[in-house]
């Protein structure tokens, strides 16, 4: 298969808005794999969608509200909010300080 | 201001308010979070937990196409959220929902009325109310809050998905009184439409000035002097822009604008071309400073909410949703009807707690009925001025202020017979008065008038009293007495 050449600079701009951290051999690596990826993705271009109308919406709904001051079924206690979290401190999540 | 000959500024506003409904934007969680203990206030969609479905606010969006017919919005009939991406972790799902192609307001204006120019001749001869043009209105989600401590940023979710509302301007402003007074109508209109406290300094409404220059000829100048919103008077707007974060006061945003203008027109005098940036305002020192920009701030990659299907607004709906009465109307109704004084209109409904107050006041029964008996015309003004000038505190109960105003009002009463008495002994008394205004001295007789008054405990018409004085001074009987 033919494939797309991703550039080190594309995928550390990726790497970056994904905020995963890459050694330089996972680098090398995506370089390669993610170029693969991209290129068959491109087999979507045989469909002929040129009567087809573009959407970000697959369930044809429209309108779906709640209502203010609804009861809240899924409140979280604060044992429970900060549960799962790696690091926090009494009740707040933390952080390495960002200013 | 001589240096603004060479440099128009350009100045645009991005305002965020905070709604005040019940619950959240996306979730039932309570939308008040102040004085709650840290994330107590949270559930998986504000947490930003995977899998957890948003459902918008009815309430919230309502307001913010109110908020939008306010402004003179037009409302699109399609609406629909968006995903903007950024790394920061107040925003717990890598994302924030809000607005982007087709927010639920778009092109309104906002007109001003900014009488510091009346005393500016250059100026003298044009209008003094002023467009300035809103970009769109939309809505969106409010992020958790951070603290910074030791080594630390500490993170509370509870503002998390609080529904925040983003007012944007052109950028139709060239100096920052016309800021803080187009801040200040809007901050009041958001009030009168009771949709959000739109307090600076809890934060529930937020500036963000976006200020440059351009450099223009003396043609070009004199074009588009004072025309915001005129295409014929505009220009090329500036290849950069400074953002200034941080302000939480409308004198604080003047300030803030005020240094931006001077340190960029000195670097552009320099010939450097100011970097576009975002800035703060420290409000000790009056001046902004970088900060260390939010990084890939400008890829925010926006695409449609999958989760959330697309809103439609009907004709009727959006005719349902009503204006109240707005703070210039208002102002016009109580000169026009009720003959109030310019600022004395301005000062009254510039609260909405007062002029509320006012309105009871001056529609209550009891009131209107004492103004018929009584022929008191302006009564409205009356109350204004009992009002404006704190003679009664507006913490009053109604029916208290109610009584003391009436009998304020009450026309006073005078004892006839006391007061001829009291009269020709006062006039034997103070002949050393009495003296002086015959030989012209006109106060003398006021002195006569407060000791009147003072016998009489109030209940007497200064007006009937100077023409007894005078009457009695002149009369010869009492002349021959001496
Ligand atoms: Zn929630």
């Amino acid at each position: 298969m033919k494939k797309i050449e991703l550039t080190r600079e594309d995928i550390l701009h990726l790497a970056k808005l994904s905020s995963l951290k890459l050694t330089d051999q996972e680098v090398e690596k995506y370089c390669n794999q993610l170029g693969e990826t991209v290129e068959f993705v491109k087999n979507l271009k045989e469909l002929k969608t040129d009567v087809v109308i573009p959407t970000s919406q697959i369930t044809n709904l429209t309108d779906v509200f709640f209502t203010d001051g609804e009861t809240n079924k899924r409140v979280l206690t604060k044992e429970k909010a900060t549960e799962n979290a790696k690091y926090k401190k009494e009740k707040y999540f933390v952080v390495k300080r960002i200013m | 201001m001589n240096k603004l000959t060479k440099f128009k500024p350009v100045i645009g506003l991005e305002i965020h308010v905070e709604l005040k409904t019940k619950s959240k934007m996306f979730c039932q969680c309570e939308a008040d979070y102040f004085g709650k203990e840290p994330n107590t206030n949270t559930c998986p969609v504000c947490l930003g937990l995977p899998g957890a479905l948003p459902v918008p606010n009815r309430k919230a969006v309502e307001r913010t196409i109110l908020i939008g017919k306010a402004l003179d919005c037009k409302i699109n009939k399609i609406s629909k959220f968006d995903r903007k991406h950024y790394f920061y972790p107040d925003l717990p799902k890598g994302y924030q929902i809000s607005q982007y192609d087709e927010p639920i307001a778009v092109k309104g204006k906002l007109s001003i009325f900014n009488n510091q120019y009346s005393n500016q001749s250059q100026n003298s001869n044009s209008e003094f109310d002023k467009n300035f043009r809103i970009t769109r209105v939309h809505l969106e989600e409010d992020t958790g809050k951070l603290l910074h401590v030791g080594s630390d940023t500490l993170v509370d979710f509870n503002r998390s998905g609080v529904p925040l509302v983003e007012i944007v301007t052109e950028p139709d402003f060239d100096n920052s009184d016309d800021v803080k007074v187009f801040l200040e109508e809007l901050q009041t209109i958001i009030r009168y439409l009771g949709v959000s406290d739109a307090d600076m300094e809890k934060g529930t409404m937020r500036i963000e000035p976006n200020v440059s220059l351009i450099k223009l000829n003396l043609l070009q100048l004199k074009n588009v002097k004072r025309v915001p919103g005129n295409p014929k008077g505009s220009v090329k707007l500036p290849k950069y822009k400074v953002e200034v974060k941080n302000i939480n006061s409308f004198r604080f945003v003047k300030d803030a604008i005020d240094y931006e203008l001077e340190r960029q027109i000195a670097l552009l005098e320099k010939g450097i071309t100011p970097k576009q940036e975002t800035r703060g305002y420290d409000p000790d020192k009056k001046i902004t400073f970088g900060q260390r920009s939010k990084e890939e701030a400008h890829d925010y990659r926006y695409f449609p909410e999958p989760d959330i299907p697309p809103m439609t607004f009907s004709e009727k709906f959006i005719a349902e949703i009503k204006v109240p009465e707005l703070p210039q109307e208002r102002l016009d109704r109580y000169i026009n009807k009720f003959g109030l004084r310019e600022q004395d209109a301005f000062v009254i409904t510039r609260s909405l707690q007062t002029t509320n107050y006012f309105e009871t006041i001056i529609t209550d029964k009891v009131v209107q009925e004492f103004k018929a008996k009584k022929k008191i015309s302006n009564l409205e003004d009356h109350v204004a001025k009992i009002i404006i000038n704190k003679k009664l505190s507006t913490d009053l109960q109604v029916r208290a202020f109610i009584k003391k105003t009436l009998e304020m009002l009450q026309p006073k009463e005078t004892d006839e017979k006391l007061l001829n008495a009291l009269i020709d002994r006062l006039i034997e008394a103070s002949s050393k008065a009495v003296e002086d205004y015959k030989k012209g001295k006109e106060n003398a007789i006021m002195y006569l008038v407060g000791q009147v008054m003072r016998e009489m405990k109030g209940k007497a018409d200064a007006k009937i009293i100077i023409s007894k004085l005078k009457a009695q001074i002149s009369n010869p009987q009492l002349k021959s007495k001496n």
